[in-house]
């Protein structure tokens, strides 16, 4: 199974540096949470690893499976076992979720899936997801509801089978009963297929439910402490406070609350380095 | 060649030759609270010109589906007037490789009249659309909807009036004009244009030119699409309301199937 391995990544976007070295190494069968406070990068890195035109790499090398992953068009990312499920998945008007995975699905064997096995696929995942069935017939995610919206990644996810997965904030949204719905799902095709994850999340009960074999808290484009399990409650008990004194980091914005928080979350500080 | 249809109810197929007719005039007769619907298909190589004079008597409904495969250059002219809730709904499938010039009129003339038109175009050659609609009475509707994709070295301009007379209370009209550009040297241009003279009605305009949508394509591309499989699918969904128009599946599946090879055909950003 591959693995994947970012190096010294630096990235840009419209010319102001974003990431600003990171070094992560995601091997098989391992659950990597992303943490840290909104508008630190968690996002940036995980479009950058699926190739977003916007996020230009000025430095550093990813690899998966040992290929330069920076020298492959979006869709071969995909197709060598890349998958990103999306905080903000795009509205599609006038392409159906159905006709949308099917390409999708196709794009990846030599022979057209049959018409039928297709149809069973998708309706078994859609059934798994709590999903109605019309939705195949819907356009893609444009008037789903967020949850939905988040859903429906998942569903890609399950047609798709990748061997890394990376899931940014496919918590938010959801209520409690969907967060066990959506978690539920990724944990069976973890099970079930050989697969790695990145999940990106602010929540421990979202963590809680997919159990990270590791995390690691990026602030001002670096990853800047990593641990287990631990760290992720830790963070949701403490905040990130204690992270930050302990690497002499100063945040210009709101300074971050004891807990966690939206309001944390959504405060989008800027970081300064103490001298 | 001069032909009258009159329309009682049901689909009537029409087929236009431009190697056999070069110029052809059209009157179609919806007959006072009929239920009908007209295909009309455009073939051959050579030149066309279509004069069509469509009236539509109180209470009845035409849907008409026009669809152009010409090799040769078009001229399309119609007028329609619309009398006394009169129901029309017009769209115009423009996939053809060869030049193409519509101006279309329609007149709303008595109250309850509703018209719907629309049309989709993808091209890589010259396309030049002037829709105006006039409301002559209170109480009527107009939407007018255009998309267009334009290719390498393609041209489309869009130009729509609405316009509405004094004294037309409670009159809608609305239009929406939207092309994408697929090239650096696709062209394209839009002009909306409103002329209303009362003020107890809704009026509205709506245009958008510009590139496809760099995030709709890379979400699709990192679900395993190349960028023209992405592509041909968000032009599909762009284009397919022209369609929509006839519940026919076999010609939608037929246009459909004509966008999708035109666009692996030819789109190149």
């Amino acid at each position: 199974m591959p693995t994947l391995e970012i190096k010294d990544l630096h990235v840009s976007v419209e010319g102001k540096e974003i990431l600003k070295g990171v070094d992560l190494t995601v091997r098989p069968h391992e659950i990597h949470a992303l943490m840290g406070p909104n508008g630190n990068g968690k996002s940036t890195l995980l479009m950058t690893v699926m190739g977003h035109p916007r996020y230009k790499v000025t430095k550093g090398q990813i690899t998966w499976d040992g290929h330069d992953v920076l020298a492959m068009g979006v869709d071969q990312r995909a197709r060598a076992g890349l998958f990103l499920g999306m905080q903000y998945p795009m509205e599609i008007p006038g392409v159906t979720n159905s006709d949308f995975m099917k390409a999708a699905v196709n794009a990846r064997r030599d022979q057209p899936i049959p018409l039928f096995s297709f149809i069973r696929q998708l309706d078994g995942a859609l059934h798994d997801l709590e999903m109605k069935s019309d939705m195949a017939h819907r356009f893609l995610n444009e008037g789903f509801s967020g949850g939905e919206k988040k859903r429906n990644e998942i569903v890609q996810m399950k047609l798709l089978k990748p061997s890394l997965a990376m899931l940014d904030e496919i918590d938010s949204g959801l209520d409690v009963d969907a967060l066990k719905i959506v978690a539920d799902n990724i944990m069976k095709e973890f099970g079930d297929h050989e697969m790695s994850m990145v999940v990106v999340s602010h929540y421990e009960r979202f963590y809680d439910l997919i159990r990270p074999t590791h995390a690691h808290v990026m602030v001002d484009g670096r990853l800047i402490e990593h641990g287990g399990y631990e760290l992720v409650s830790r963070i949701d008990h403490e905040g990130y406070e204690w992270l930050l004194k302990k690497h002499g980091i100063q945040l210009s914005g709101p300074a971050p609350t004891a807990r966690v928080s939206l309001s944390t979350c959504a405060a989008n500080p800027q970081v300064h380095k103490n001298d | 060649m001069t032909e009258t249809i009159n329309l009682s109810g049901g689909q009537r197929r029409l087929t236009i030759d431009s190697d056999k007719e070069s110029a052809v005039s059209l009157n179609v007769e919806c007959a006072a609270g009929s239920d009908s619907e007209l295909v009309i298909e455009l073939i051959g190589r050579q030149p066309l010109d279509i004069r069509l004079q469509g009236r539509l008597e109180a209470d009845s409904r035409l849907v008409m589906l026009s669809i152009n495969h010409c090799k040769g250059p078009l001229i399309l002219k119609e007028r329609h007037v619309l009398l006394s809730h009169a129901q029309a709904n017009f769209a115009y499938a423009q996939f053809s490789d060869a030049d193409l010039t519509i101006g279309n009129d329609y007149v709303l003339a008595e109250a309850g009249a509703r018209l719907q038109a629309t049309s989709a175009s993808l091209t890589a050659s010259r396309k030049q659309l002037n829709f105006s609609c006039e409301h002559q009475a209170g109480q009527t509707e107009a939407h007018i909807d255009n998309y267009g994709v334009v290719l390498a070295h393609g041209h489309c301009e869009m130009i729509v009036k609405n316009t509405i007379a004094k004294g037309c209370h409670k009159a809608q009209t609305h239009q929406a004009s939207r092309i994408l550009t697929y090239d650096k040297t696709a062209y394209g241009r839009i002009l909306p244009i409103l002329y209303i003279d009362d003020d107890d009605v809704q009026a509205s305009h709506a245009a958008s030119l510009g590139q496809p949508d760099e995030n709709q394509l890379y979400y699709m591309e990192s679900r395993g699409l190349s960028h023209q499989q992405a592509l041909s699918l968000i032009t599909i969904g762009y284009l397919m309301p022209v369609t929509q128009a006839i519940a026919d599946h076999d010609v939608n599946e037929m246009l459909r199937q004509e966008i999708e090879t035109k666009v692996y055909q030819q789109c190149s950003i």
